[in-house]
């Protein structure tokens, strides 16, 4: 690799900076929501220390001041607590918090290819009235830039622009002959000497490594790039490498002197240190993880879903020519299914992703949330560790954060209200996420007031959203608040309440096929529950035929199956059929009538009874049923455009596209039936 | 002057042709699963190695027949985002088109033809309809 390739890479190294810099504010916030716990605690407080320490070091490789005079702020009155001087109070946390809210802004404001932020006068001078805290200067002294210290971090850029600016650069390329080796010699040695000498980068040139079959084991084919900074003469560095004589060919050229470039320039990311152990250049105890990109493993996942096609190719080939299940052959494809099947399940978990990324966002929120509300919220996370696809989670955020937001200003009181009711002033806000069948549960749960029932029924007929004396029970009114222009606070506010919430909340956790749930006591609380798939790329279904085509109904939306019987199904009106189902009786929709074939009915024989997230059930009458399986999801919409009734598909083992039935379309179907039947009457 | 090289196909007895840029594949024709509810042009989806691409009766589409010529081929064509299948009579060669072979349709044309074709090409005295991809796309998608 050459040097202009590290400088064509560089906006690679900021990504993977930004990588680093957005896990480290995570482990902060995490850090100091749990201080007040144990305030104590060294550990914690160290480990607060070297966060905001490591994002200094991250922006000074990369100039970025603004970043680096806050951090190193934040970061010296931190050193106050880790020194003992002062102790962790709930208002120093308060601060750290405000803090670390600033430095993600300015993260940000880089992220954004450098929009301004400025930094409020208010935080630094709340920061600059602890003492001794310094001066707001960006060079950090020398003991800052120990080299061990930074090794010890996530992200161990080097400092090249606080030490340049007094150094010299010199750029060495090193190549040594196979006798240099066999006099015992060994070219760490001179790299340590070099390293002696200032700030070492090296780059090692593998491009004359023949192939293996090729290699010659005594023989010498590395060559070296370094990039030294450095206070000493050419002479002293020259010295060096007379030590090995003519072995040892090095050119040493000056490349810039009393360095005031910016270091973006610089090739300072990929370099192999020297105390390190050359073959593991980062060493981070805490997580043995692999950074990937997200395309990659989505291109891995797609790939398993063809596998997972031919697979079901092969079974039906075999079915064609009679191989039996348990013959050889059967056996080892039957075998084979089961490890696509683990190799699916794997893959699909790598894109999962802990919800706590989405969760400690939440947590800024609602300490805004709060303070212009003026109300007191404890926020509490549990499960944060929670696995849910990727795809999923991106559309999560704002849905949550809304939802937060409205929890605050709606549903939890006043400091003063809480008093008068005997509550703890302070509110308390759960956030927790579990599995639960398959599904993954997350719950916003604050003990305010509750929703008022009346309240919202007088609302919802005022908005023309029902007609006055319409009946509904309770759960009813409650999901009133996700129609389209509700909202129950008079005047609009700040925080929320633009009218434009809970729908677009609803609407959002529909289209990653979640669903929400609403338990409210007054003076007690309120309780969101959201469900939700824990994939988007898989489903079970079953497999059903009608009008001679194949189609698929998600698993989950049928209650149950059961024998059809024609002679059971009674007029109800114009095209309008009910059914017995228990004891009582469903309205019914045949397959023919959203396929848009007219056909005999002879065929139809299965009613599935079809439920959807408000427990509403009606009849589905389909020809047969074939197979229950999981399927691959391909979104129509990719290669055409949204059709009603149909937004997904999927590939049948014969490699035929099936339709995959969107459950909702056939409630809307009922309603429009339903509203037919009201034109008639008028 | 060569422009570039087009994919000449027929529709019934009347030849066609598209950039070849714009052609991503092609294959032998073969039944797809309809779609319910659309547009009677629309033949259905097909599986072309794990995705699902809508198949459009281009003759069709173009108000050329209603009765179902004899087809053949199946052309994939890709604009930026989307890959659709149109399904064809057959597909005859691949030419090089000049600029000089351009003429325009001429006024009495039908409103859907001035809107699927931009022009006629004249290759060796064989008249060919130079079809826009972009139209086609449009079409499909309505």
């Amino acid at each position: 690799m050459s040097a202009t390739e590290f400088t064509d890479d560089m906006d690679a190294i900021r990504q993977i900076f930004f990588d680093e810099c957005d896990e480290q504010l995570a482990l902060l916030e995490e850090e100091l929501t749990t201080l007040s716990d144990e305030p104590e605690d060294k550990e914690k407080i160290n480990t607060i220390f070297r966060c905001v320490h490591s994002i200094k070091g991250g922006a000074a490789a990369f100039g970025m001041e603004e970043l680096v005079k806050f951090s190193h702020l934040f970061e010296s009155v931190l050193d106050l607590f880790r020194s003992g001087a002062l102790s962790v109070t709930t208002e120093s946390i308060a601060t750290f918090l405000k803090c670390k809210d600033v430095l993600c802004d300015i993260v940000a404001a880089f992220k954004n290819e450098g929009a301004a932020c400025e930094v409020g006068p208010d935080i630094v001078a709340e920061l600059e009235r602890y003492p001794h805290s310094g001066a707001p200067e960006p060079e950090p002294s020398p003991k800052d830039v120990e080299m061990d210290d930074i090794f010890g971090m996530a992200f161990a850029p080097v400092q090249i622009k606080i030490e340049a600016l007094v150094d010299q650069q010199f750029s060495i390329s090193l190549r040594v002959t196979t006798e240099f080796y066999e006099r015992g010699d060994d070219v760490r040695n001179i790299l340590i000497a070099l390293k002696e000498l200032g700030t070492l980068q090296i780059e090692v040139n593998t491009d004359a490594v023949p192939l293996i079959g090729d290699i010659s084991p005594e023989r010498s084919y590395l060559t070296w790039n370094l990039l030294l900074a450095t206070q000493k003469s050419r002479g002293d560095v020259e010295e060096i490498f007379e030590w090995s004589g003519d072995d040892l060919q090095a050119t040493v050229t000056l490349i810039a002197d009393n360095v005031t470039d910016g270091p973006a320039s610089l090739p300072v990311a990929v370099e192999e240190k020297i105390d390190l152990q050359i073959k593991k250049p980062t060493e981070r105890k805490e997580s043995a993880t692999v950074r990937v990109d997200i395309q990659r493993i989505d291109k891995l996942v797609d790939l398993i879903g063809e596998l997972v096609i031919n697979q079901g190719a092969i079974q039906s080939q075999m079915r064609r020519n009679k191989v039996h299940g348990d013959s050889v052959l059967g056996n080892v494809v039957t075998a084979q299914e089961q490890l696509i099947h683990e190799l699916q399940e794997n893959v699909i978990t790598m894109r999962a992703y802990p919800i706590k990324t989405v969760f400690q966002k939440l947590g800024r929120v609602v300490r805004e949330t709060a303070r212009l509300t003026e109300k007191q919220v404890r926020l509490v996370l549990e499960g944060e560790d929670t696995e849910v696809d990727r795809s999923i989670l991106e559309k999560l955020s704002d849905p949550l954060t809304h939802m937060l937001r409205n929890a605050i200003d709606h549903g939890i009181e006043s400091p003063q209200a809480r008093s008068l009711a005997g509550k703890d002033p302070e509110g308390l806000l759960r956030l927790r996420a579990f599995q639960r069948s398959g599904r993954i549960i997350v719950e916003i749960q604050d003990d305010g007031a509750g929703l008022d029932a009346d309240r919202i029924y007088e609302k919802a007929v005022e908005k023309k959203i029902i007609e006055r004396g319409q009946r509904l029970d309770l759960e009813e009114i409650y999901s009133l608040i996700f129609e389209p222009g509700f909202s129950t606070v008079a005047e609009v506010t700040d925080v929320s309440g633009r009218g434009v919430g809970m729908d677009v909340v609803k609407q959002s956790l529909q289209q990653i096929n979640g669903r929400i749930f609403i338990s409210s006591a007054k003076g007690k609380g309120t309780t969101f529950s959201i469900s939700l798939p824990f994939t988007l790329s898989v489903i079970e279904g079953i497999i059903f035929k009608a009008e001679g085509q194949d189609f698929v109904i998600p698993v989950n939306n049928v209650l149950e199956t059961i024998i059809f019987d024609a002679k059971k199904a009674f007029h109800v009106g114009e095209g309008k059929y009910g059914y017995p189902y228990r004891d009582g009786y469903l309205s019914v929709i045949y397959a023919s009538d959203i396929i848009g074939t007219s056909s005999d009915g002879v065929n139809q024989k299965i009613c599935f009874v079809v439920e959807n997230e408000n427990e509403e059930k009606l009849a589905f009458i389909v020809d047969k049923i074939i197979d229950h399986s999981r399927f691959v999801v391909k979104n129509l919409e990719d290669n055409y455009r949204k059709i009603a009734c149909f937004s997904t598909a999927t590939i049948l083992g014969d490699g035929n596209v099936a339709f995959i039935l969107d459950v909702e379309f056939l409630f809307g179907e009922l309603l429009k039936k339903r509203e037919g039947s009201l034109e008639e009457r008028v | 002057m060569i422009m570039e090289k087009a994919l000449v196909f027929s529709l019934g007895s009347q030849e066609f042709s598209v950039q070849i840029s714009a052609v991503k594949e092609i294959k032998e024709w073969a039944k797809a699963t309809p779609f319910p509810a659309a547009p009677a042009f629309v033949e259905g989806a097909v599986n072309v190695r794990g995705s699902v691409i809508p198949l459009v009766n281009m003759a069709q589409m173009m108000g050329l027949s209603d009765d179902n010529d004899e087809k053949k081929a199946i052309i994939f064509l890709k604009d930026d985002k989307k890959i659709i299948g149109f399904s064809v009579s057959n597909v005859t060669d691949i030419s090089d088109i000049d600029e000089e072979d351009f003429r325009p349709l001429p006024e009495l044309s039908s409103d859907n033809l001035k809107y699927y074709s931009n022009g006629i090409l004249s290759l060796g005295g064989r008249l060919v309809f130079s079809v826009n991809v972009s139209s086609l796309f449009e079409g499909s998608l309505q």
